[in-house]
């Protein structure tokens, strides 16, 4: 459903990435970059993959200040706690980015649950996730705890607080992924059961 | 090669059939190719009387009453077009004698203005000889012999390729063994470059061959191509490689890059109009030697309030590191926030190209800033709730 | 007397006299030179190995991944292994595009069974 003919290629926005497919790619059209996409050294793909996930109605510019407030957030606690911290100071990571990916592959599930119908019954069978749906899922599982909160905590501060336990492999978040692996784990006398 | 990996025997017996069918065929084939490489023109001559006392088939007096037909139609076809370029002409006020197919658009587009969205089918006026594509001459004497010794397939021009491709990748296939059993290797230097080589498209393949190809068809044709130019020794067989294969445009030097301009202070400068994206329109104007100043509708880059819009009028500036090098003047109208935005990147982007080295241009290429972003707003579709979303399904 | 009947099961039921029913080639004896398809959907089943190499040290570690690296890899290696392997199928196999092996697919059977016919 694109508009763009289907020899038309992503962009490549990184430089030395660039060097390596100039050969091949010299003849081929390129898709125009989007408007989410720069050259900065604040853009990662991660963070964001994680604003759109923030982002509610459209409000990209709202989601956008949302993450940054976080990340504002995860850096003050992190300094105060390298202030605080005696001796071994270097294991206390204060880049709010890398924490969050942190977070992110600490919560990551390798396996899932999926309901297959055999002969009347309904059996859990555990079935392998590809690597994108595993990252929406951690994502989206850090998001829901987040806004599972009070009226008068705002949504930065609850956010910062899931992603610095998730991202030392505590809180709710890797529970709840533990928890699935442990069903997946109960029902692993049905993995055969796959099929489709 | 698919083929030889199966075993010994199966290529033996597929060796021998390829001969066989290559030696039944090889004498009539030979000279219909050496007669008329496909031939394309409809020639029809009177047949000589020595020829019409003798016994005339029905397909060739058939063929004959419709070449004639066609030619007739052709003639008064050329005859129509060549009043109403006439017409044309005087209308124009031009000289009819000098009035080119070029002139011709033009006063049509002008004398007959048409909104239809779209381009085929706006009012044109073109030779017959491009309206009416060329069509097969006579493929069989008078006597109803056909020429081609693969005329009962219907599409003898394409099934002779495929033969030859054959035929070709078999002798390299020869070469290689051969060589191989001398203990020789292919010459690396001479190694066939396909990498800015495209196969003919299916269209043009079909125009060459005059003859309608199922895209089954094609794909044997570009599998049996790509076996061909995969072989080691593919560079021998060249010449008849490069007859399928048409050259690909060097993207980045498509178009082609403006000169600067010289302004009243004595700085160059670039300016690109009509930067469109979604709704927004901008002009952007790029001076040289500056200082990084950007002026947007008279305002500084505060113009936009959105931090993503600005990061995105950065983006060329800090790609090609004419961070502070450059002033950019911009005018922009319609659309919304990244819209404008939008707009005023490529602008900068394309004025970027005259200050920059060849090689910047080709990276900002890739990187998707010089390509221009047509996407719009999906409409909302009847029964949807949105462009995409359906209508919660409610049982009753 | 009353022969009773397990004698003649042990030895077996006796063949049918051909004079009393002659043979009828009703249908061709010769195999067909197409396969069906219909057996060839082929199981999603993937990495059953892995997983359970992969459960048993999460349960001796109580779900603690970081002692379990080598298992996770090794899944997640395997699985990606096999989608890649289904994508590449999809383009080839599924195509019918004949590849040497031994385990094809009825498209490319049927493609090698009508290069080589059953002699008639």
């Amino acid at each position: 459903m694109s508009v763009y003919p289907q020899h038309f290629v992503d962009p490549i926005i990184n430089k030395s990435l660039q060097k390596e497919k100039a050969h091949e790619l010299s003849h081929i059209p390129i898709k125009p970059a989007l408007n989410v996409s720069t050259d900065s050294i604040f853009y990662g793909e991660l963070k964001q993959k994680f604003t759109n996930y923030i982002l509610k109605e459209g409000n990209s510019a709202l989601a956008r200040e949302l993450l940054t407030k976080t990340f504002e957030i995860i850096k003050r606690t992190q300094i105060e706690r390298l202030h605080l911290a005696k001796g071994d100071k270097g294991s206390i990571i204060t880049d709010a980015e890398t924490l969050l990916i942190n977070a992110i592959e600490n919560t990551r599930p390798l396996l899932h649950l999926s309901a297959i119908k055999r002969g009347g019954v309904k059996y859990q069978v555990p079935i392998p996730l590809t690597e994108k749906k595993s990252y929406f899922l951690a994502m989206k599982w850090i998001l829901e705890a987040a806004r599972e909160k009070e009226r008068k905590v705002s949504l930065p501060e609850k956010l910062a607080w899931e992603i610095l336990d998730a991202a030392c492999g505590q809180g709710r978040v890797v529970k709840r992924k533990d928890d699935l692996h442990r069903l997946c784990e109960s029902n692993r006398a049905y993995a055969h059961y796959r099929w489709s | 090669m698919a083929l030889r990996v199966f075993g010994l025997n199966i290529i033996k017996n597929n060796r021998n059939i390829l001969q066989n069918v290559g030696k039944t065929n090889g004498v009539p084939t030979n000279q219909g190719a050496a007669a008329a490489l496909y031939a394309t023109q409809v020639t029809v001559e009177a047949a000589p009387a020595a020829v019409q006392k003798q016994k005339v088939s029905k397909a060739m007096k058939s063929y004959l009453k419709r070449a004639n037909e066609h030619d007739e139609f052709m003639k008064t076809q050329h005859l129509e077009f060549q009043i109403g370029k006439r017409h044309l002409a005087n209308m124009m006020g031009a000289d009819a004698e000098t009035f080119t197919q070029e002139d011709i658009n033009e006063a049509i587009s002008y004398l007959f203005p048409s909104g239809l969205y779209d381009k085929k089918a706006r009012p044109t006026m073109r030779t017959p000889d491009e309206v009416f594509p060329a069509r097969k001459a006579a493929e069989f004497d008078e006597t109803g012999r056909p020429f081609h010794s693969m005329f009962y397939t219907a599409k003898p021009n394409f099934f002779q390729l495929l033969h030859d491709i054959v035929e070709e990748t078999n002798k390299l296939n020869d070469l290689e063994e051969r060589m191989l059993r001398r203990g020789n290797k292919p010459d690396e230097n001479q190694k066939l470059e396909t990498a800015g080589f495209q196969l003919l498209p299916k269209e043009h393949l079909e125009r060459v061959l005059v003859e309608q190809i199922a895209d089954i068809e094609y794909q044997n044709f570009s599998n049996s191509m790509e076996r061909l130019i995969a072989s080691p020794y593919a560079y021998k067989s060249k010449a008849f490689i490069e007859r399928f294969l048409k050259p690909l445009i060097d993207q980045s030097k498509q178009l082609e890059v403006p000169k600067p301009k010289i302004d009243e202070q004595g700085r160059q400068y670039i300016t690109t109009y009509e930067c469109l994206r979604k709704t927004a329109r901008a002009d952007v104007t790029v001076r040289l030697p500056g200082t990084g100043k950007i002026t947007i509708n008279g305002q500084d880059i505060s113009y936009f309030s959105v931090e993503q819009s600005k990061e995105q009028l950065l983006f060329p500036l800090h790609f090609c590191d004419m961070l502070g090098k450059v002033d950019v003047e911009a005018n922009v109208e319609g659309g919304g926030t990244s819209g404008q935005a939008g707009a005023i990147r490529w602008g900068i982007a394309m004025s970027l190209r005259s200050f920059v080295d060849q090689e910047m241009i080709e990276s900002m290429r890739l990187a998707g800033l010089l390509t221009r972003d047509y996407r719009r707003r999906e409409r909302k579709k009847f029964g949807q709730e949105g462009a995409r979303r359906k209508y919660t399904w409610k049982k009753r | 007397m009353r022969v009773p009947t397990a004698v003649y099961a042990a030895r077996g039921r006796q063949a049918q006299n051909e004079k009393d029913v002659p043979f009828q080639e009703i249908l061709p004896l010769r195999l067909k030179n197409t396969v069906s398809g219909k057996a060839d959907s082929g199981s999603d089943v993937a990495c059953l190995q892995e997983m359970g190499v992969l459960f048993a040290c999460l349960k001796d570690n109580e779900f603690v991944e970081k002692y379990c690296h080598k298992e996770i890899s090794q899944f997640k290696n395997c699985y990606k292994f096999y989608m890649d392997r289904k994508l590449e199928a999809k383009k080839t196999v599924n195509q019918g595009i004949v590849t040497p092996g031994n385990n094809l697919n009825y498209k490319q059977l049927n493609k090698y069974l009508r290069r080589f016919p059953n002699p008639v």
